[in-house]
């Protein structure tokens, strides 16, 4: 498309640039670092007898301590909204709007890639911090993570990416339906808060686990515990005679990949729909004279 | 030779709900020229513009910016037009160096090319020494100024400039009028100049139309507008001892149009010349006039005279 391209570079040195982002950044580091270093030092974690170390160091949080799985579900939607919940309205309360539409670009490039540039800061951040932790594993236990390790955290990898993107087309569909940047925010804080925490405070009086796969939060839990975790085999409420006779093995990726497909898959449609809809009502946003 | 008109509406029509912005407006601007378009707030100036830009969405009717209809080919009438919004649009958190590459970059001017170009137009504009302060620290003036360097950078056919003078000081605003005038004769732009005031237009501009609700009510040139309007003559007359006797006597001569009294003077206004019976009536009153002015209608009456009309 045309002036995508332009933009998107626009918009991700803006991201990379801005103070926003640095913040975060820094608590997300800072947490990911620290966690990391806890459950190394701490869970006395070794791979004596082939247990996924390197899995573990994402999922397990040491005494107490939050792991980084939770910082990803729970911090990290901030850093997906941060970028995007004023990313049409500031430009339209500061006439930037016309500016860029009167150049030869089409309109709907404009939120592509404000969109995709979302996504990419993100995808930047999370690949950055998971490599420090993953290089301060290796100092620390003297050993490299297999190839089935590899590819089970690049596939969280992914994941992650796809969830955290639902909250950047969460905050860009704010941010073309209300005018005023205070309310987009408030409106993304609000969601955040909803998913993040009151969800559970009702589910959990409920005892109901299907009011849980409402919330995308839940939902990444699940597909990010299971691929982390290969001795994850059945997901949701078991029956004893299910478990009779079951082989405590680990799973292969692609039999844990196909127990959360269906995670997976409801993820990135949460993000299509949400995407499409901020889509929408852009295109066919009038601009305003009067 | 049939020339390919650098501005054509036919019967251009914009309704929100009931209310209508622009309506059926019909306007030819050749190329080169410089327009004025002058208008109070909300007469659907703006709108119109939006609509060649193809930003808005004509209700009915149609319009073309060098042969082509903004709907079909929206990034081709992009590409040869320039616009500068009333609020200007441009980031604060850049330079004005990093804004006019941004527009460069969407124009897709090669590298070198719009490196000489910005260049040329911070200096145009003489904001040359601005190019590395943020946008949000420079006065309104010069902002205004690197809106307009946006506009040059593009090199467009055609360039629209939406209320430029808003918020400057008298200095600024001429020296901003001259820019433009320049850009008009030397580059070879087409310019459409918005605004409300009659001062931004009437020294530059060649031809001029004044727009009311939507409609356009006056089109020509200064010369064309001034003798197109129906009353004549102005005839200012100081006296002392003014009665109102006098005034009525002066507002029953045949011809006059109307009689305004502020302190020791009259303003007749009438079809023709009648200095000669405005005298009369005087000697009528037994008083003398200390002085007896006949004079054209300034523009600016002229303008307010169609405001009037609302």
């Amino acid at each position: 498309m045309v002036g995508t391209r332009e933009v998107f570079i626009k918009e991700l040195a803006d991201n990379l640039g801005s103070k926003r982002f640095w913040l975060l950044f820094f608590i997300i580091y800072a947490l990911g670092i620290f966690m990391t270093y806890g459950a190394v030092q701490n869970l006395g974690l070794q791979r004596t007898l082939g247990e996924n170390v390197f899995l573990q160091l994402f999922v397990i949080g040491a005494q107490g301590l939050p792991s980084f799985l939770w910082v990803v579900i729970y911090i990290a939607p901030l850093l997906g909204f941060i970028f995007t919940f004023d990313a049409i309205n500031r430009e339209i309360s500061s006439g930037t709007l016309g500016n860029v539409l009167s150049q030869p670009v089409h309109r709907d490039s404009l939120i592509n890639a404000k969109f995709l540039a979302g996504v990419a800061t993100i995808a930047i951040t999370l690949v950055g911090v998971i490599f420090i932790e993953i290089g301060f594993a290796i100092r620390a236990w003297s050993t490299l993570p297999t190839l089935e390790e590899i590819a089970r955290i690049l596939v969280f990898l992914l994941i992650s990416v796809v969830y955290l993107s639902i909250w950047v087309a969460l905050g860009l569909l704010f941010s073309v339906i209300f005018r005023r940047e205070g309310t987009s925010a408030l409106a993304s804080v609000a969601v955040w808060l909803f998913f993040s925490f009151f969800m559970y405070m009702i589910a959990s009086p409920l005892n109901s686990i299907a009011l849980l796969y409402f919330s995308p939060n839940y939902i990444f839990l699940e597909a990010a515990y299971v691929i982390l975790s290969p001795t994850v085999r059945i997901l949701g409420p078991v029956s004893i005679e299910k478990l009779y006779g079951m082989v405590a093995n680990p799973l292969s990726l692609d039999q844990s990949l196909l127990l959360v497909w269906s995670h997976i898959t409801t993820l990135v449609a949460v993000t299509f729909v949400i995407f499409a809809f901020s889509y929408v009502k852009f295109m066919r946003q009038e601009i305003r004279a009067i | 030779m049939d020339q390919i008109l650098a501005i054509e509406t036919r019967d251009l029509t914009k309704r929100y709900n009931d209310f209508v912005a622009v309506d059926r407006l019909n306007l030819s601007i050749k190329p080169g020229e410089l327009f004025g378009m002058l208008g109070p707030n909300g007469a659907g100036k703006t709108t119109t513009v939006l609509m060649l830009l193809g930003l808005t969405e004509p209700s009915s009717g149609s319009c073309r910016v060098f042969g082509h209809d903004p709907f079909r080919e929206p990034l081709k009438v992009k590409s040869i037009s320039g616009y500068l919004a009333e609020r200007m649009g441009l980031y604060d958190d850049l330079t004005p160096e990093q804004n006019l590459r941004y527009i460069t970059k969407l124009n897709q001017v090669p590298e070198e090319e719009a490196r000489k170009r910005i260049r040329e137009a911070l200096e145009c504009v003489g904001a040359i020494n601005y190019a590395d302060v943020k946008v949000g620290k420079l006065s309104r003036g010069m902002r205004q100024r690197v809106g307009i360097a946006g506009v040059l950078v593009k090199k467009p056919k055609v360039a629209f400039f939406d209320e430029p003078t808003q918020g400057l000081d008298p200095e600024g605003k001429n020296e901003l009028l001259d820019l433009l005038k320049r850009i008009s004769k030397e580059e070879g732009t087409t310019v459409l100049l918005l605004s409300h005031m009659l001062a931004d237009v009437q020294h530059i501009c060649d031809r001029i139309g004044i727009m009311l609700r939507g409609k356009m009510v006056a089109l020509g040139t200064i010369e064309e507008l001034r003798t197109k309007t129906k009353e004549d003559w102005v005839i200012d007359v100081e006296a002392e001892n003014i009665t109102p006797k006098l005034v009525h006597d002066l507002s029953s001569l045949h011809g006059v149009k109307g009689v305004d009294r502020s302190g020791k003077v009259i303003t007749v206004r009438s079809e023709k010349d009648i200095r000669q019976a405005i005298m009369e009536v005087f000697l009528h009153n037994k008083t003398v006039p200390i002085s007896l002015r006949a004079r054209e209608r300034s523009l600016e009456e002229i303008y307010l005279g169609y405001l009037g009309e609302r």
